[in-house]
């Protein structure tokens, strides 16, 4: 049984004429089922988990990477897949799952490749990607047996659970980063301030960081994050959706969730 | 860093300590570990270690094998190789089954390599940190 999840925004016009081929198309493959809308007024997180609890067994998101980060909660743990049928700009999450966007994504579904990949939880938030401290005032505790403390000023640092790299990324580094390996890395790296990276993405051309920009990467299970200054919180961006303030346990919840990917995916 | 071809990871690199990074306390690895980073406290891996010439250590280390470039204040056990560069600087007792120092490795300390000895306590040193491991992971 499916559920489909539309995102609030392609209630707008331009979406409609896509909206109606993606239906069709779902019907064609025999994949069809209910719909539910994300609005104002409802809780999409909700939504899914009474979904799975009475049995649905696929959630697909139908929009963008702000809806997933909302929804995974009702998921992670569970025997439902996540499938996502991207729409809008925001795509980070469809990207690394291989999903094309709008009616191709169908297919994608309808094959039904699924794979189980770890996912990270800060305090009781569950994120994909990442989740970043953009401040250097902090002290990392990880796995109870050792601390981490930025000694250069402007550092951001970061537990990933996946991070897309460069293409000329070289090979020895592309063993970090799976979202399939059971453990998350934490990283220090400069303060992603550049000139040049603002530039870019003034003009929609965002950049993935070059990995040489990484001073640290530390593979770890558990780490917890907290302010060195007295009385001062730092925000903690979740998978760039959600921010939260410190102090943060962050952990590895290994093969907790289930994906449709398709062939382009980037693990 | 990392265009630099002594600290560039090997495809079996599991942890980068990099210059902007202080650690403190008992640090177990699993697989190869470059540190170029100041490290207090102690530093085991059953990898290979490579310490870079940046690199601070205040802490026993204890490696399969391990290529030290930079400072180390404590005792250093290998099970293999132990390599000192012209730029390490050692402040205590190593013990490795071979040891290669070049010309300009400074070395103040014992040091033992009497194979059998040598490869048994770093042997047992890195079963008791693989057990510490475990137990606290069962804990868990």
């Amino acid at each position: 049984m499916y559920l489909y999840l539309y995102d609030a925004f392609i209630s707008d016009k331009k979406y409609e004429k896509t909206i109606t081929r993606i239906e069709h198309r779902l019907t064609d493959l025999g994949i069809n089922g209910r719909i539910a809308r994300s609005t104002l007024l409802t809780n999409p997180k909700s939504i899914v988990r009474d979904a799975v609890q009475r049995g649905v067994k696929t959630v697909v998101v139908v929009g963008g990477d702000s809806l997933i980060h909302k929804i995974i909660t009702g998921i992670v743990g569970t025997e439902a897949a996540l499938g996502v049928i991207p729409l809008g700009d925001e795509q980070t999450l469809a990207t690394i799952l291989g999903i094309p966007k709008n009616e191709a994504a169908c297919d994608v579904l309808s094959a039904r490749k699924i794979e189980n990949i770890d996912v990270g939880k800060v305090n009781t938030t569950y994120f994909l990607t990442a989740a970043s401290v953009l401040s250097d005032a902090i002290k990392v505790t990880c796995d109870d047996n050792y601390s981490i403390r930025p000694v250069k000023k402007k550092s951001q640092t970061s537990v990933y659970n996946f991070r897309e790299l460069p293409e000329d990324t070289p090979a020895s580094y592309k063993r970090f980063f799976s979202p399939q390996d059971g453990v998350l890395e934490a990283t220090i790296e400069p303060l992603s301030f550049s000139l040049t990276d603002n530039i870019f993405k003034s003009i929609g051309k965002d950049r993935a960081p070059k990995v040489d920009r990484i001073d640290s990467i530390f593979p770890i299970k558990k780490v917890y994050i907290e302010s060195t200054e007295p009385g001062k919180a730092f925000p903690v961006i979740v998978d760039g959706q959600q921010m939260l303030e410190t102090p943060v346990s962050i952990e590895v919840e290994p093969k907790k969730l289930k994906v449709i990917v398709g062939k382009g995916r980037l693990f | 860093m990392f265009n630099n071809p002594d600290t560039t990871p090997s495809s079996d690199t599991e942890t980068i300590i990099g210059s902007t990074v202080k650690v403190e306390g008992d640090f177990i690895g699993q697989g190869n570990i470059i540190v170029e980073g100041e490290v207090i406290g102690s530093l085991k891996t059953d990898g290979d270690l490579r310490i870079g010439s940046r690199a601070t250590i205040r802490a026993d280390v204890t490696a399969a094998s391990a290529v030290v470039a930079g400072t180390v204040h404590g005792n250093i056990t290998t099970q293999e190789q132990l390599e000192l560069l012209d730029t390490a600087v050692v402040d205590g007792d190593i013990m490795a089954a071979r040891v290669s120092m070049v010309p300009g490795a400074v070395f103040n300390g014992k040091c033992s390599m009497e194979q059998k000895s040598s490869k048994n306590v770093a042997a047992s040193a890195l079963k008791a940190a693989n057990e510490e491991i475990k137990e606290k992971e069962e804990d868990k």
